[in-house]
């Protein structure tokens, strides 16, 4: 009797300990889950020619710069960063488009006091943004080549590309899609070819072609290749597109260009950004740029467009100075105004850090994060490193 | 499911969460398997009863114990892992947390038929099945999930409940029982 009585004391305490365990853990204690509560955002100052990236501390409440870089070049070489999948090291991509130049990826540690590394790749003169996909150990990277680097051993494999100037790759659970780009075999037209990447040996599988005519049948102005996105279940991609004046949202399947959707916009003359799913899926988040009231200005939002239609909803972040030509056109912003979601699905976050003062007033140049959980949509301001430190 | 969402998000981070169908639901991965999995081994409980000894406790512990190398992300898992490793948990945590207040129920004597070989096999089966329901499942495959998972929440709720209030009177009762014999 008192053996058994022993056994429910032990079985008891045993799961109450484990339950409450298990919540805390689960909740957020630091060491489970830190990447929804810190961001790392891209920032340039042009005056000092500091580019580097910052990582926001939501609970401290602290911006610290984690990677800079000084350099006597007018354009440096763009860092973008992403956190790896357990969240311990920060991987930072440093590309250049110019002559000379090898692209870089720098592995930081997220904590402690472990060293970096820096895994030196082929010149390219491509870009690449995240996310970029990784899979356990191996980090894949589309430029004018397909990379796979250990991320542990530091090893690094390249395929070169054939029929196309750069690739571009879009992680989609265990499938990676590629779009590659400017592709070569017509005359006056331009082309892309969207497929899957095999991960084991880098050889890409060709789903379809799209061309400039193709789209121009469609209406389709402008296509954001860059900010393809997949969509749930796998099915295909979407991305922002123009239909002459419109913002407009182009759905692709397995087998080409679907249809194309011009989102309920207060006006003509938006353009959107790269796209991002909301956690239900329901909603899909971007960055909206319009002409402003004055001449030569420009309102920046985040656009909250409803998939089964309504209208679109604009949180304003910042007011954007649009600068004689050529830098004046609207398009050039795409690159560098994203929108990203936290992995818990209740912030939104977009950043400035990469606009210099032709284009943005200083004090506006920071990270902003959008409370979703917030029905007049909140949005916190986070200052860049350099301006926070002024 | 918005006021799932909100329910949920004081128990679980509902980050690497399932979409079903389109749907995502209102908890994790590994908590879908803690939650769904801990409403389904309320069932079994309830239905085997399998008799209490040291050793199936010691297997239900195992159970519990997993958890450690995969919630803290020392071994590399993907999302079916997760939902696996978050069922395991639940039907140890069921089991350990069923015990006491089965005992109280039931008065001090078990159940004397041992239903072990069937209870496990049961449990076993419904960790495909919750997959399989994941996998192929639709829309409203996500709300039967959802809800599910909320009626385990319930039941771990008030199963905690019963054993905090059971086992301050289990150790008196245990302190009382030695102090006699001495």
């Amino acid at each position: 009797m008192r053996r058994r009585k022993l056994l429910y004391l032990l079985a008891s305490v045993s799961g109450l300990v484990g339950w409450l365990l298990f919540i805390l853990a689960c909740t957020g204690w630091p060491a489970w889950s830190p990447d929804s509560r810190k961001v790392l955002f891209p920032y340039f100052n042009p005056d000092s020619k500091d580019a580097g990236i910052a990582l926001y501390d939501h609970a401290a409440g602290t911006v610290t710069p984690v990677f800079h870089e000084v350099t006597a070049e007018s354009n440096p070489a763009l860092p973008f960063s992403q956190f790896s999948q357990d969240g311990k090291q920060i991987i930072v991509a440093l590309v250049s488009d110019h002559e000379g130049m090898p692209d870089e990826v720098l592995l930081l540690p997220a904590e402690g006091n472990k060293s970096v590394r820096r895994l030196v790749l082929p010149e390219s003169k491509q870009f690449c943004f995240p996310p970029f996909p990784q899979y356990g150990n191996d980090l894949f990277l589309g430029l004018s080549y397909v990379a796979r680097l250990n991320l542990k051993t530091g090893a690094i494999e390249t395929k070169e590309l054939s029929g196309g100037k750069g690739i571009h790759l879009i992680p989609d659970g265990e499938r990676v899609w590629y779009v590659m780009y400017d592709l070569e075999g017509r005359e006056n037209d331009n082309g892309f070819q969207i497929g899957e990447l095999s991960r084991n040996d880098l050889n890409l599988k060709s789903l379809f072609e799209v061309w400039d005519s193709d789209m121009h049948s469609r209406g389709i102005t402008h296509l954001n290749i860059l900010g393809l996105t997949p969509l749930p279940g796998g099915s295909g991609l979407v991305t922002s597109a123009r239909v002459g004046d419109d913002a407009a949202l182009v759905f692709f399947n397995r087998a080409g260009l679907d249809r194309v959707v011009k989102p309920q916009l207060p006006g003509k003359g938006y353009r959107l950004g790269k796209l991002a799913w909301s956690a239900d899926r329901k909603t899909i988040y971007t960055t909206a740029i319009a002409s402003g009231k004055k001449e030569g200005e420009a309102d920046f939002s985040v656009a909250e467009i409803p998939v089964n239609g309504g209208p679109v909803r604009l949180t304003w972040i910042a007011r954007l100075i649009l600068s004689p030509p050529p830098d004046n056109d609207p398009e050039n912003f795409d690159l560098f105004l994203q929108v990203s979601l936290s992995p818990d699905g209740h912030t939104l976050a977009t950043s400035t850090g990469f606009l210099d003062q032709k284009k943005l007033a200083k004090e506006d140049r920071a990270l902003y994060l959008i409370d979703l959980r917030d029905n007049g949509r909140k949005v916190t301001k986070q200052p860049s490193p350099q301006d926070s430190q002024e | 499911m918005d006021w799932m969402h909100q329910l949920f998000s004081y128990v679980c981070g509902q980050v690497n969460v399932w979409a079903v169908g389109g749907e995502a639901l209102p908890f994790c991965q590994r908590c879908t398997g803690l939650y769904v999995g801990g409403f389904y081994a309320v069932l079994l409980m309830a239905l085997f009863r399998p008799a209490p000894s040291l050793r199936l406790l010691a297997i239900h512990l195992v159970l519990l114990v997993q958890m450690v190398p995969f919630g803290y992300h020392l071994v590399a898992q993907g999302a079916i892992l997760r939902t696996v490793t978050g069922q395991l948990f639940a039907i140890g945590l069921v089991y350990c947390l069923f015990l006491n207040p089965l005992a109280k129920l039931k008065g001090e004597r078990p159940s004397l038929r041992n239903r072990s070989l069937p209870y496990a096999l049961a449990a076993l089966a419904g960790l495909p099945a919750l997959l399989l329901a994941i996998q192929f499942g639709g829309p409203i495959t996500a709300r039967v999930l959802a809800v599910l998972g909320l009626a385990g929440l319930a039941a771990y709720v008030v199963l905690a409940a019963a054993n905090l209030i059971t086992l301050p009177l289990l150790a008196w009762q245990m302190a009382r029982a030695r102090a006699s014999s001495q």
